[in-house]
């Protein structure tokens, strides 16, 4: 929906590690019993009995969880067809991730069985490993890619592989009833030794035809997709699934959670001179967030049994470094040192629907936040973001799933802003004798805005600022012209953040002559443009916006203004946009405010929505008239 | 009591007409009994040897101002009538002349000015008329005069058979059309002058739209500038309205070129221009209303559109009247500007 989301996603994508692709891993490759599927391959490619289309098709896909009391053995097996170019070129490549510190990972089947009957088994040695890791999540996962070998169109993969996990106690399978691409069979079982360790499940009713079998329990997905996903839409809320996870209720998660964090944060001696100075600060808050967000460097450090045991929080000082566990721990610690009514809550960084989620199981959270009540309600502070102040919670976490770890807690979601997108500007336009007109410009951005802007700018330094400004300007405004820029409360993260430009713009009108002006109040047209829903599907949340913007028009005794554009009040339950033009001395003053929500739209509305930007933004244009103020000399020559 | 007023009433040339039953009835028939009533007067005249043309009487009211000769002539008339039969009779002809006259005068002043009481004013003023020409015919009535010999076998005209009889199909010719004209005037003291609720409608295959009293369709497109689907111009000659239907752009646009085009006309003059949705929905109304000084006339164009998303109208007026005709406009575009819904309506051609 925001082009500023994909931006953030794939600045995201870049903080990934990458490391070094290594040889060496605790994979084990083992293809001695490979042989059965992949005469199953030859034999499909001999048939030639494949379904009509170009994308890549899905044969089978089979997943078989067995839990025993001392782990979770997990198999999957798949097996694709490729007809086409497009699809080998698209499709090649598999990948498997596994967390290294409680799964094992063996490869039991990599090979591809190409148009002509030929076998190609994957080998071993040409396998690529990555450490993924994004820069505010504590999951721990390692990947291993395998690029599929001897792939032609019209060939067969087929993948098989096990994971074992080493905690029978947490654990979660996610079955999802279509991906991607078109499926022809997918099916999921689970099996258990004892009865006491009986798993539970979800099952989503119409999209699996399951059967029950002594400590078994298997399902067919009922839907050959393939999905077809929306903007902003994270396939984890919205797909039907069947869902398997360990015999847990949401007490004991958050029981479990909530120990663990107070081991963490059991010896607070560390903590005493920083809070004996914070006792002296008028507003410790912003402090204490400082400290936590700005002053521990974000790694993530989740070795051992640290994947959700938070460090100390006295080695989280003596390093400097952490993870969000870390950080989040050392603020609550502060927090509550400092009398504040603060808990630690989970956050699933990609949901935004609580009701997704059946069964109980931290697996589904991969960040930690600290939240606490205050007079005008509860706020929530991410202690990695290094670009927000203490007066908001961050749009990061803004509106996604959580758990508190407070008793009695299950998942819910953090809540949004209204206005996440909140702006103002002050612009002041003085005709030229010459035609022309001078800008000074005054952009101030709050809150969420600010943490935005303080992260695209704050690494920069000064002559970076200004390109990176000019680019955003041009990009706004056409390259009308090339302003100069200051910025002023980038490293103040409790300030507004505001930029100041000034530029003269050339042959804006003609003196002598009637004036018929046009501006194009570019900067709000911006905003609303991004605001647009193109989601066909599923419902969408709007980010919310709030903007201002006062202009005001000298027109230096060149004209005499005779009329305005039309004062507009546009007021929908979708959100408003008011427009007022006061004449003043010598001028005029255009007031706008647009105002929208932040709410959640379901498909039915996205047209009606739409329309609405659409009114608005036939409104947006700024017009005035004026007559010539006098004879100008040259004219009367 | 005199000689005459034992003579049987059939004989009579002139014989008593109430003046209010004069008045009712040309009120019921709608006026024509006025056209009738001096039609026999003047042929009785005519009979009793004076210098008269009865199908002259019967153009007389609709010629307005000849009222002020025909009826002073006709009062002379019967002024000698009375003499020759010893009776005095004032010649009161110019004064229902005059009375006459100022109710056409009313008449045809209320039809451009008070557009919406019109037909009521003219039924008001035929009553008026007729009672004053029967106030007239009274006095003359009061002689009791003989027709010559030559017509006593004529039957007598005044509540005979005939007179019933015409006044009986001028009833049912013109009953329907009285109550229908007498509901509508009755409504125009409740409601506005045009109904805003019914002013736009549209079918499948066309438009209807409701200006007074009358429904007007028109297919979309038909129009002879290939953009307007229909125009009206109403029976005040002050000012006009004009129903569009515009595609290709936005309100904002559309309101622009009114302004422009009045402008450029008008370049002393000034618009004022406003926007807003109605009631908290994306109905989008637009409107422009520009003023100037043309000829010592104060000049207004108003330009009202209307967006449902669907359908873009545009509700387009000009007037060069009075201040007060002006003000009219002003507020009853601002009500429809308000108050006009898009109606879709079921195509009664397609069933």
């Amino acid at each position: 929906m925001r082009t500023r989301f994909l931006r953030v996603t794939i600045l995201l994508m870049l903080l990934v590690h990458v490391d070094a692709v290594r040889a060496d891993s605790d994979v084990v490759w083992d293809f001695s019993a490979d042989h059965e599927l992949v005469q199953s391959a030859q034999a499909l490619i001999q048939q030639g009995k494949f379904p009509e289309g170009r994308r890549v098709i899905q044969l089978e896909h089979q997943r078989h969880v067995h839990v025993t009391d001392k782990n979770v053995v997990e198999t999957v097996q798949s097996v694709y067809y490729y007809p086409a170019t497009d699809s080998v070129q698209n499709s090649g490549t598999e990948s498997i991730s596994w967390n290294t510190h409680n799964q094992s990972l063996t490869v039991s089947a990599a090979a591809v069985v190409s148009s002509d009957g030929q076998i190609h088994r994957f080998v071993p040695d040409t396998a690529q490993y990555q450490d993924r890791d994004s820069s505010n999540v504590f999951t721990t996962t390692k990947e291993v890619v395998i690029q599929l070998p001897g792939l032609d169109e019209g060939s067969v993969s087929v993948l098989r592989f096990t994971r074992v996990l080493s905690d029978p106690d947490n654990y979660l399978f996610n079955n999802w009833a279509e991906v991607s691409v078109r499926s022809q069979r997918r099916e999921f079982s689970v099996t258990w030794t004892n009865d006491n360790r009986k798993p539970n499940w979800y099952v989503d009713e119409g999209a699996f035809d399951c059967d029950v079998a002594t400590q078994e329990f298997r399902c067919r997905s009922l839907l050959g997709g393939p999905w077809q996903n929306d903007d902003a839409v994270h396939y984890a809320d919205v797909l039907p699934k069947f869902t398997i996870a360990a015999p847990n209720t949401w007490d004991d998660v958050v029981h479990d959670m909530r120990g663990l964090v107070d081991q963490a944060t059991r010896d607070r001696e560390a903590l005493t001179p920083i809070v004996e100075e914070l006792r002296d600060a008028d507003d410790p808050l912003p402090q204490m967030l400082q400290l936590a967000a700005n002053q521990i460097r974000y790694v993530s450090f989740s070795e051992a049994q640290h994947a959700y045991l938070p460090h100390p929080i006295g080695d989280t000082l003596k390093n400097r470094y952490g993870d969000c566990k870390d950080k989040s721990v050392l603020l609550l610690a502060l927090l509550e040192e400092m009398g504040y009514q603060a808990y630690p809550t989970l956050v699933a960084t990609r949901m935004q629907n609580p009701q997704a989620i059946q069964l109980p199981s931290r697996a589904h959270f991969d960040h930690m936040v600290v939240c606490a009540q205050f007079a005008h309600g509860e706020r929530c502070f991410d202690a990695t973001d290094t670009h927000s102040g203490s007066s908001v919670t961050p749009r990061s976490v803004q509106g996604k799933v959580r758990l508190d770890l407070t008793p009695g807690s299950i998942p819910s979601k953090i809540p949004k802003e209204p206005h996440i997108w909140h702006f103002d500007i002050e612009n002041n336009l003085t005709f030229l004798a010459d035609g022309g007109q001078t800008e000074a410009l005054t952009r101030t951005y709050t809150t969420a805005y600010a943490a935005w802007m303080r992260r695209e700018l704050g690494a920069q330094d000064a002559s970076e600022q200004q390109d990176w400004l000019l680019r955003q300007h041009n990009g706004v405004v056409k390259g009308l012209m090339k302003p100069t820029f200051s910025v002023s409360g980038l490293d103040d993260l409790e300030s507004t953040l505001s930029v100041e430009s000034t530029g003269n713009y050339q042959g804006i009108a003609t003196p002598g002559e009637n004036l018929a002006y046009v501006d194009g109040a570019h900067w709000i047209r911006k905003e609303l443009r991004q605001e647009r829903i193109n989601n066909k599907r599923y419902s969408a949340e709007t980010s919310g916006v709030h903007y201002t913007s006062v202009y005001h028009f000298d027109l230096a005794g060149l004209w005499q203004l005779q009329d305005v554009g039309a004062d507009v009040n546009l007021k929908s339950p979708y959100g408003s946009f008011v427009r007022d033009y006061d004449k003043v001395d010598g001028g005029l003053r255009v007031k706008s405010e647009l105002q929208l929500p932040s709410q959640r739209l379901e498909p039915d509305q996205f047209s009606a929505y739409n329309r609405f930007l659409e009114l608005i933004e036939a409104e947006i244009e700024i017009r005035f008239w004026g007559a010539p103020a006098k004879q100008l000399p040259w004219v009367e020559g | 009591m005199s000689e005459t007023s034992i003579e049987p009433p059939s004989r009579l040339l002139f014989p008593i007409q109430r003046p209010w039953l004069a008045g009712v009835l040309a009120g019921l028939t709608f006026g024509v009994y006025l056209f009738f009533y001096l039609y026999i007067y003047a042929r009785d005249t005519k009979r009793l040897g004076e210098d008269v043309k009865p199908w002259l009487w019967l153009l007389s009211p609709i010629l307005g101002i000849t009222t002020l000769f025909t009826f002073p002539q006709l009062g002379e008339k019967y002024e000698k009538i009375g003499r020759t039969h010893g009776a005095e009779i004032k010649n009161h002809g110019m004064a229902i002349g005059v009375a006459v006259f100022l109710c056409l005068l009313t008449f045809g002043l209320a039809d451009r000015l008070f557009v919406s009481y019109a037909g009521l004013l003219s039924l008001v003023a035929m009553s008026v008329m007729s009672i004053a020409v029967a106030k007239m015919t009274a006095e003359i009535n009061q002689t009791k005069v003989r027709l010559p010999d030559a017509y006593f076998n004529k039957p007598a005209y005044t509540l005979t058979l005939s007179t019933w009889l015409f006044g009986a199909l001028g009833f049912i010719f013109f009953a329907p059309i009285m109550v229908y004209v007498a509901v509508l005037e009755v409504q125009h003291f409740t409601k506005d002058h045009i109904d805003p609720q019914q002013v736009w409608q549209i079918t499948g295959g066309g438009v209807q739209i409701q200006t007074q009293d009358d429904w007007a369709v028109s297919s979309i497109g038909s129009h002879s500038d290939g953009s307007a689907v229909a125009e009206f111009e109403l029976p005040d000659l002050s000012w006009a309205i004009i129903f569009d239907q515009y595609e290709g752009q936005s309100a904002a646009d559309l309101a622009v070129m009114r302004r422009n085009e009045f402008m450029e006309q008008f370049p002393q003059g000034s618009c004022q221009q406003r926007r807003w949705l109605t009631d908290n929905s994306l109905e989008h109304r637009s409107e422009v209303m520009c003023e100037a000084t043309f000829l010592a006339y104060p000049l207004v164009e108003m330009s009202l559109s209307i967006d449902d998303g669907e359908r873009r109208i545009e509700i387009y007026a000009v007037s060069n009247s009075s201040t007060s005709s002006k003000s009219e406009m002003k507020n009853l575009l601002r009500r429809l500007g308000t108050d006009t819904q898009l109606v879709e309506v079921e195509d009664q051609s397609e069933d």
